[in-house]
């Protein structure tokens, strides 16, 4: 003979009626699954901002006004833009009050399906000299090699290593160095020494299929570094107010563009994943209440038999625990892999930045669910469980009848 | 009315679902010019093609297992839908693989839901191939 624990009881019982055990399941599988989704969703793009705001270095970014929506967006995505302005804006930054270091930059576009990579990025020319940005970087990686002029430094997801060359209209570069990931635009990004991207822009006439028609004297934005003590804003206003034609953004207004991005799709998902979770529990709460009404002989029998109240109040409450629990975990491991397998398809959409949270974050989140799914079985069982142990065993079997 | 087998309905819902990945999450567009000028397809287009071909067997033989009487032909049939299941995984990575780069729309899209829906292939053929387990006969309650 074999025995059966009060386990192994309730899963028998959910296996009595698996059609409704499985859309009780399927339920909060769809309420954890997209609460996870959403929440490292959410946590990657913090993640993201972090470590890219980290390698960004400046306080403050100056380009033309009309066009530090595109800019942000260069920052954030990697999406190629261009847009230029006169040098010698910077050293009517330079000597404003507030600055300690100005670096300039100039953004160019490759040709489509350039003839190392597949897609379009984003060269950026970088003064080394001046370079406060991704200098700190160069200096740990690049071990006190120079950096010569046809040298380049690309992001991560260029698909280029170290050693790789790499022709941009004409000109072979050399890969002195892969960035790490950060999930933003810089991924998408190739870092030019300034020389060699001016050498780059004369060579195109006669070396490119599409010669580049940028003055030598034209830059796309200048990379700020304020005094220690001095006020980021009041800086910001300065430049606004001192220089004309310029635009200046600080790494917090990347997070707000990111923010107003996140805020429609982030709505509408955790909108949902609240209504999901109300339904679960009513759900739940009604479907128990059925099954306790539908099986009163039963459990009056149960407890005829000597089975404490307490044994049929934990028969009912393991149940949902089951049923909720089962459909939590199928839900975390099918979210899972959905977000794994598309968690890139799903950075290009929202056009946002994405880089995956620590294992320790995931599994904190992936426990926090798993409370949240079993807390919902016990809540919404709680009525039935408490109402179906208090009656008497000869009253619930007559009720039953 | 005859009751269909659910694992067979569910394995032919998962055969048209791979018929209708590179639909919903379409392989790259664009032509590659050869040398001598002819232009042809990526060869994600191939696997493309090929998929939609496997997803057919797939769900032809879901609705042959929802259909058949006997146990031991549907158990049989479910042997090759867990093999399909294998092809279906194997195309995109080996047989003929997506674009190098892993940016491409096939990359992003269509390989990673066709390697989960080869998976699910694969457990549902698994399922159906298991020798049915004998009924319990007595319990008593601790």
């Amino acid at each position: 003979m074999k025995e059966i624990d009060l386990f192994s009881l309730a899963l028998q019982n959910l296996r009595r009626k698996p059609y409704r055990s499985v859309a009780i399941g399927l339920c909060v599988a769809v309420m954890v699954g997209s609460l996870f989704i959403a929440t490292i969703v959410l946590r990657g793009v913090q993640t993201s901002l972090s470590v890219g705001q980290a390698r960004l270095g400046a306080d403050l970014v100056v380009v033309p006004t009309g066009y530090e929506t595109p800019a942000q967006e260069a920052f954030i995505t990697g999406q190629p833009t261009t847009f230029y302005m006169p040098d010698q804006v910077e050293s009517q930054i330079a000597e404003l009050h507030g600055v300690a270091q100005t670096s300039t930059q100039v953004y160019v576009q490759t040709l489509t399906n350039a003839k190392c990579c597949i897609g379009e990025f984003f060269l950026i020319g970088f003064d080394p000299e001046t370079d406060f940005t991704i200098a700190p970087w160069l200096a740990t990686h690049l071990k006190g090699k120079p950096l010569g002029p046809l040298d380049v430094i690309a992001g991560d997801r260029i698909l280029l290593r170290e050693g790789d060359g790499a022709t941009f209209y004409g000109t072979n570069f050399r890969i002195a160095g892969v960035l790490e990931k950060t999930g933003m635009g810089i991924d998408r990004t190739i870092y030019v020494p300034i020389e060699g991207l001016r050498q780059m822009i004369a060579d195109s006439y006669g070396l490119a299929e599409q010669p580049l028609a940028i003055n030598p004297d034209e830059i796309s934005s200048i990379m700020v570094s304020i005094e220690a003590g001095a006020d980021i804003i009041d800086v910001a206003e300065r430049i606004e107010g001192q220089v004309e034609g310029v635009h200046v953004f600080t790494a917090s207004q990347l997070n707000q563009a990111v923010a107003r991005q996140m805020q429609g799709v982030m709505g509408i998902t955790f909108g949902v994943t609240a209504t999901l979770w109300l339904m679960s529990l009513l759900l739940v709460g009604l479907i128990f209440s059925l099954i306790v009404n539908e099986r009163q002989r039963e459990l009056g029998l149960l407890r005829a038999m000597g089975a404490p109240r307490r044994a049929v109040f934990r028969l009912v409450m393991s149940e949902a625990g089951l049923l909720t629990g089962l459909g939590g975990v199928s839900g975390l491991v099918i979210s899972g892999v959905i977000l794994m397998s598309f968690s890139r398809l799903i950075q290009l959409r929202l056009r946002i930045p994405y880089l995956l949270p620590s294992t320790v974050e995931i599994i904190a989140v992936e426990v926090g669910l798993l409370i949240l799914a079993l807390f919902t079985g016990a809540l919404a069982s709680l009525q039935p469980a408490l109402s179906i142990s208090r009656l008497e065993p000869y009253a619930a079997i007559r009720q039953g009848e | 009315m005859k009751k269909l087998n659910a694992l067979g309905i569910a394995t032919a819902v998962v055969g048209v679902l791979i018929i209708l990945t590179p639909v919903i999450l379409p392989v790259c567009e664009g032509l590659l010019e050869l040398t001598n000028g002819k232009q042809v397809p990526m060869r994600c287009f191939w696997t493309a093609r090929a998929e939609m071909i496997i997803g057919g067997l797939i769900a032809i033989t879901g609705l042959m297992i929802a259909f058949l009487k006997s146990a031991e032909a549907r158990r049989r049939l479910n042997h090759q839908v867990a093999l399909l299941g294998v092809v279906t995984i194997l195309t995109p990575l080996f047989i003929i693989p997506t674009c190098t780069h892993p940016d491409m729309a096939c990359n992003l899209g269509t390989k990673p839901a066709l390697i989960i829906l080869g998976a699910v292939t694969l457990g549902l053929g698994l399922y159906g191939s298991r020798t049915p387990e004998p009924e319990i006969s007595d319990h008593t309650i601790s």
